[in-house]
């Protein structure tokens, strides 16, 4: 099961939980003082752990009853509305022809196979396509599904926004992964060979003044740099401008006498000229951010740490709450991960939880939450809650099914 | 006639409201008379310790009163406010409690909690690092909080510095590989070379599976070593010890071993050179999350929905144990003799046997929480530490 199917279980219940919560609520308590005056010789609610045997169900006074118009109820094998049993049913009623993408509307309808950028779900015992991601149906056309992705100068960003300045074509946007807008953002530059495609064409060394124009860092003519932590570069969209090297800072100001005198990679000199590293932090690379920075923050540990020369690296993480790093560098919850269940990192420690409807009744992790306890006979609604067996009650949505002992006071339909 | 239809709360709803208003029925589980007599006090005791007062908006609440009295077990230690010891953060979970002596215990758990009872009061040892500690390898001289099987940090070691410090990552065997899986528990036999290693190997593929049980010792120049338990390829197609959860013995070369699935492996020459798998059963294909040998022989295992197996004499089948007094998952299991047996689970559950019978015993002072208990550890008959989710308990909350 998929967790789009969860989700419309999930809603399915709700409604149903709606129908019949006020009955049950009304009819829990003067059931349960039967059953304690009796000392379980009772039987309340059909549940069979504190039943004397199936046939007290036949008997008026032991059977539920409907608080409103006094109506017991029996266990029934029979199907709520919305609800059958399927040539390939493991249990009874455990298809919801409403929700069922193998069953959709009716046994073995089954909804289109996902295509690429589209799924299917059913909804109300229809298939309905759902657009994936980025995809999009411009077109408007069910057969070919969610056939775009909006990435051109015909739909850029969204269906029909057309990129018409041929200076200005549809590019990815520096910084905002996976938006596409026409043209480069704050006067960026579109260079089409380069990657990023749109680069300032003011202090990029590679494309500087313009696409391809790529700058000489030993000056081209010019007086060699003083030494190697100086080179020439992209300023103001002109070569011949004396910047920085890597891990270099030019901190007196002087940078043609002696060029960029400080490393800017140790606690004193972070990232910049003066940035102190607080008690407790190092000055590491951050490969994300291409910069110095003081490590870690508060809260933060640091994992995958190591030096080349003076220049430190390493990430910093929560072991209280990453998933990846749960408790520990490396330690991972991911294993616990899988179509039943999710996890996740709680003040350090992996924690498992079933998806509704799910649940580990046997504990192995090998087979995750085993049991359908939307649907399972023996396990409804939690794990060892059984229906009546030999009335052959059925369980839907965590229940087991009633139907009015009273036949002719309404039985069921399918 | 209109069709209705009620699809009735069965477990979730109904039945709690039940038990809750037939709590006094629940005094049929208490154990026999002599239980006292062993100073470990009696359920029944426990639940007639209740204040007269209207039915708790609860079905389990005769199992957790409030105040805390000498027969029921209560919060100790770090997590009780105000401890003079130092505290810990309510929401850490504290995997494991094990000692040496009632004078000389040791707890740890999540984002570097680690305490220490040194017969008088608790005391939080500062590991230094928020690692989450899995398992204590308490050394004749010294400690090891192991985070993960590479991960270690030692205290008190010949040769170490003051306080916690972080060695070397242990060496390792070219059949382990560290990643996908999971350090469930371990156990070293007094005077044992080698410490085992329950682990969770966490492929989904049983073919890609490698074995669940592993070694580690201190060499004789201060340095960790990883050694092969049971080689992968033998817990991969030949027995079932891939996925384990705990394993306990009486001596360093005969061990007993649990896990997923009801395994259940006795490993020989556990100490030696090549130690030897042998795989019983234990007539359950639910997972086992705990062992406890007596000092008698015979094998304790607990497990998932109020598991319980005994294992006795030479045969090659575990015997069920029924009448346990739960139905929730128990995770930890210790004792000091054949009638003196303690195991504990989720929701606040813990059980103690006292030669003829589980019975339960209640927990005083959490409020509404029903925390999760993950390991037990005790010294004597009465003398008895369970840590769990933001709780260390003890009987009477006595240090």
């Amino acid at each position: 099961m998929n967790h789009k199917d969860t989700d419309h279980r999930r809603g399915a219940r709700a409604r149903l939980v709606t129908i019949v919560s006020m009955l049950a609520t009304a009819v829990a308590a003067p059931s349960l003082a039967a059953s304690c005056a009796d000392q379980g010789a009772g039987v309340f609610l059909g549940d069979d752990r504190l039943d004397s045997g199936p046939s007290s169900f036949t008997t008026t006074e032991d059977a539920q009853v409907d608080a409103e118009t006094m109506t017991a109820y029996c266990p029934s094998s029979a199907c709520p509305a919305g609800f059958t049993t399927c040539p390939d049913s493991r249990y009874p009623c455990d298809v919801s022809l409403e929700t069922d993408r193998d069953n959709c509307g009716a046994c073995g309808s089954v909804c289109p196979s996902d295509g690429l950028g589209n799924i299917y779900t059913c909804a109300k015992g229809r298939c309905v396509q759902k657009c994936e991601g980025a995809y999009r149906d411009c077109d408007g056309i069910v057969d070919n599904g969610c056939e775009i992705l909006p990435h051109t100068n015909e739909h850029c960003g969204e269906c029909d926004i057309a990129c018409t300045d041929p200076a200005k074509p549809c590019v990815a946007q520096p910084g905002v992964k996976g938006v596409y807008a026409c043209g480069c953002p704050n006067d960026g530059l579109y260079c089409p060979r380069n990657s990023p495609e749109c680069v300032n064409p003011q202090n990029d060394d590679h494309n500087c003044g313009g696409c391809g124009m790529a700058c000489d860092p030993l000056g081209d003519g010019l007086p060699p740099p003083v030494n190697d932590t100086v080179s020439y570069g992209c300023s103001k969209g002109e070569c011949g401008h004396l910047k920085c090297t890597f891990g270099n800072g030019n901190c007196d100001g002087d940078i043609e006498s002696n060029g960029c005198e400080t490393r800017i990679t140790t606690s004193p000199n972070c990232g910049g000229c003066g940035i102190v590293c607080p008690a407790g932090q190092d000055c590491r690379f951050d490969a994300a951010h291409q910069a110095f920075e003081c490590k870690c923050p508060p809260g933060q540990t640091l994992c995958g740490a190591g030096c080349e020369g003076d220049v430190c690296y390493g990430e910093c993480k929560d072991f209280a709450s990453d998933s990846l790093n749960c408790g520990g560098c490396g330690i991972t919850c991911s294993g616990l991960f899988d179509s039943k269940s999710i996890a996740s990192c709680s003040y350090g420690s992996c924690t498992r939880v079933c998806l509704p409807g799910w649940a580990d009744c046997n504990g192995n992790t090998a087979d995750s939450c085993e049991v359908n306890t939307d649907s399972d006979p023996l396990n409804c609604g939690g794990c060892g809650i059984a229906c009546d067996a030999v009335a052959g009650q059925a369980c839907v949505l965590g229940r087991c099914v009633v139907e009015p002992c009273d036949k002719d006071a309404g039985g069921p339909t399918r | 006639m209109k069709t209705r239809w009620l699809l009735v709360v069965m477990g979730t709803a109904s039945a709690p409201i039940a038990a809750a208003a037939c709590a006094s029925e629940d005094r049929n589980v208490a154990p026999a008379d002599d239980a006292a007599a062993m100073a470990v006090p009696s359920a029944d005791a426990s639940v007639d310790a209740l204040p007269d007062v209207p039915p708790p908006p609860c079905d389990d609440c005769a199992w957790f009163p409030e105040t805390c009295t000498p027969d029921v077990l209560c919060q100790s230690g770090p997590f009780v406010g105000g401890a003079t010891g130092g505290t810990l953060d309510s929401r850490t979970r504290m995997n494991v409690v094990r000692g040496r002596s009632e004078s000389d215990v040791w707890a740890a758990g999540a984002l570097g909690a680690v305490a220490h009872f040194d017969g008088t009061s608790w005391k939080v040892s500062e590991l230094g690092v928020p690692a989450s500690i899995s398992a204590l390898w308490l050394r004749d001289s010294g400690e090891v909080a192991i985070a993960a099987m590479s991960t270690l940090y030692t205290h008190g070691l010949p040769g170490g510095a003051g306080g916690w410090t972080s060695p070397d990552a242990p060496s390792t065997p070219p059949e382990y590989r560290g990643s996908n899986m999971t350090l469930m528990s371990t156990f070293a036999a007094p005077g044992a070379e080698w410490m085992w290693c329950a682990m969770r190997s966490e492929d989904a593929d049983p073919a890609m599976r490698t074995s669940g049980l592993w070694r580690l010792r201190r060499t004789a120049e201060g340095a960790f070593e990883i050694g092969v338990g049971i080689a992968p390829e033998i817990c991969r197609f030949t027995y079932p010890c891939s996925q384990m959860t705990s394993v306990h013995g009486r001596s360093a070369g005969e061990l007993w071993a649990v896990g997923s699935a009801g395994a259940a492996i006795h490993l020989t020459d556990a100490d030696g050179e090549t130690p030897v798998a042998e795989p019983f059963n234990s007539q359950t294909m639910n997972a086992l999350n705990g062992v406890w040998v007596a000092p008698d022989g015979e094998v304790w295992a607990v497990g998932a929905q109020g598991t319980v197996r005994r294992h006795r004499g030479d045969s090659r089948v575990w015997d069920v144990v029924a009448d346990v007094p739960t139905t929730v998952d128990l995770d930890a299991i210790w004792g000091t003799s054949g009638s003196d047996i303690w195991a504990v689970g989720k929701m606040g559950v813990v059980l103690h046997y006292d030669g003829v019978a589980w019975s339960r015993l209640a927990v005083a002072g959490l409020g509404q929480r029903r925390p999760n208990l993950t390991s037990v550890w005790t010294a004597s008959p009465g003398r008895v530490w369970v840590a769990g989710q933001g709780v260390l308990l003890s009987i009477g909350g006595n240090p």
